[in-house]
């Protein structure tokens, strides 16, 4: 008598599917858990409040939740193929639950998310090879060590202002360039930059409050966020320099970034034409700094360049 | 990138856990821009991965590391490079075969480099490793 085979192959597939899916799961609750539990930790002893993207946070604590995803899949035997892809479940959960639990922006989690799929992998790749089924033990002594660094780094990082600047040739005289300089009608052009079709707010207008130091000046973007300014320096067609009075509230700027100010700078040339400069000044507040000031200084020239072009087009074409 | 990293940045190896990271990065811009190497290095690990000697465990510059009786033979990095240690003798007969090349660090040294490219890298990969497990297994020292 023929006896139908168990079908052993489907169950173990099904467990394996589950198996794969927990431990996406757990890598992502872990990672959530030490991400939180260390900035109240921090905030508790340093005092800082607010979103603290920090070097531990964003390199460390991703890697942690990755290693614990692997001795998860300990005896899955994961190839090299399995873990790039598993590293990709991971990260569009862990952006989703960012997005959902803390709120943060499509533009922050767009920023976020090649470098979080690194960090990911990369702990998934160690621990695939540091918890094979001879050497299971989850390096638990990592916890007060990358609470010591999470400590250390907030201890020691010091707040730097950052300054991006852009340069555009107009075809026109400084007179005709300064008063689209001072202020501009809205914007018609759809925005071109990937990120500002996301979401990212982009600069849509702006008004002017007086011909003055002192004077108000609002730089208003998409989405209903203005940027409240006051002039500090105005030479006319020469250098209008503006502080930023008030920092904008929206999810993609509030507390990763402080804007301090701007400035447009008129060069003659002396042949009809004007090269005009633009300079932003900010801070940004979360770290790794070298990888999101990368993102920074693109998104700010993106505005510069909008802004300066739209200045071009109003000046060249009443010369 | 790789060159330059190793040539003008090997200092911040010493940095704990940032040679995984960069072999993270290798790793995801092999698999979205050589696909072929990629399928390759799945190959000979499952191979070696499959011999009950062979251990593997992260290498310590980035890249898995293969070892035998406690001593590390080979290592892959996520590029593609496969850096396997010979002895003399053997480096200078497969270097003078042009199937591998001079450690791409350490020139003179008994380690040789093969670039994995695709599936036709498999067979020298795998013979290269089977040479340098003999040599290991036999007693030779480098």
């Amino acid at each position: 008598m023929n006896r139908v085979p168990p079908v052993i192959g489907a169950v173990s597939r099904l467990r394996r599917f589950a198996w794969i899916w927990a431990g996406v799961l757990i890598g992502d609750l872990a990672t959530a858990g030490l991400f939180l539990a260390i900035k109240q930790w921090v905030a508790s002893i340093d005092g800082l409040t607010g979103p603290l993207l920090s070097v531990p946070s964003f390199l460390l604590v991703p890697a942690f939740g990755g290693l614990v995803a692997s001795w998860f899949w300990r005896k899955l035997h994961l190839t090299i193929l399995d873990c790039l892809i598993h590293s990709v479940s991971m990260t569009v959960i862990g952006i989703g639950g960012a997005a959902v639990f803390l709120g943060e922006g499509i533009v922050c989690l767009v920023i976020v998310i090649p470098g979080l799929y690194v960090i990911l992998l990369a702990g998934i790749l160690l621990g695939r090879l540091l918890f094979m089924p001879r050497d299971n033990g989850l390096r638990l002594v990592m916890l007060p060590l990358l609470a010591f660094v999470a400590h250390a780094e907030a201890q020691l990082r010091s707040d730097q202002q950052e300054a991006v600047t852009d340069e555009i040739l107009i075809h026109a005289s400084p007179a005709k360039v300064w008063p689209h300089v001072l202020a501009f009608p809205r914007i018609q052009e759809p925005p071109d930059y990937w990120i500002f079709r996301l979401g990212l707010p982009c600069p849509m207008e702006t008004t002017n409050g007086g011909d003055r130091v002192g004077a108000d000046r609002q730089c208003i973007f998409s989405d209903g966020v203005v940027i409240q300014e006051q002039i500090s320096e105005f030479i006319p067609q020469e250098r209008l320099t503006f502080e930023v009075s008030e920092q904008p509230t929206h999810p993609e700027s509030y507390g990763h970034v402080t804007l301090h100010r701007g400035q447009f700078d008129l060069r003659d040339n002396h042949d009809g034409t004007t090269t005009l400069i633009g300079t932003s000044w900010y801070t940004l507040h979360v770290r790794p700094l070298w990888y999101f000031n990368l993102w920074t200084e693109d998104m700010t020239r993106q505005v510069h360049l909008r802004v300066m072009r739209h200045i071009q087009r109003l000046a060249e074409s009443s010369h | 990138m790789f060159r330059f990293t190793v040539e003008h940045l090997g200092f911040l190896a010493k940095v704990p856990g940032l040679p995984q990271v960069f072999d993270a990065l290798l790793l995801v811009t092999t698999a979205l821009r050589r696909t072929p190497c990629l399928v390759a290095m799945e190959q000979i690990e499952t191979h070696l991965r499959s011999l009950p000697e062979m251990r593997l465990r992260p290498h310590r510059l980035g890249g898995t590391e293969f070892v035998l009786a406690g001593h590390e033979i080979a290592h892959l990095h996520g590029n593609g490079l496969l850096d396997v240690r010979l002895n003399a003798p053997e480096r200078n007969r497969w270097v003078q075969s042009g199937r591998v090349q001079p450690h791409h660090v350490l020139l003179e040294s008994s380690w040789v480099s093969l670039w994995i490219t695709g599936a036709a890298d498999v067979p020298t990969a795998l013979e290269l490793l089977e040479t340098a497990a003999w040599l290991r297994a036999s007693g030779f020292r480098t």
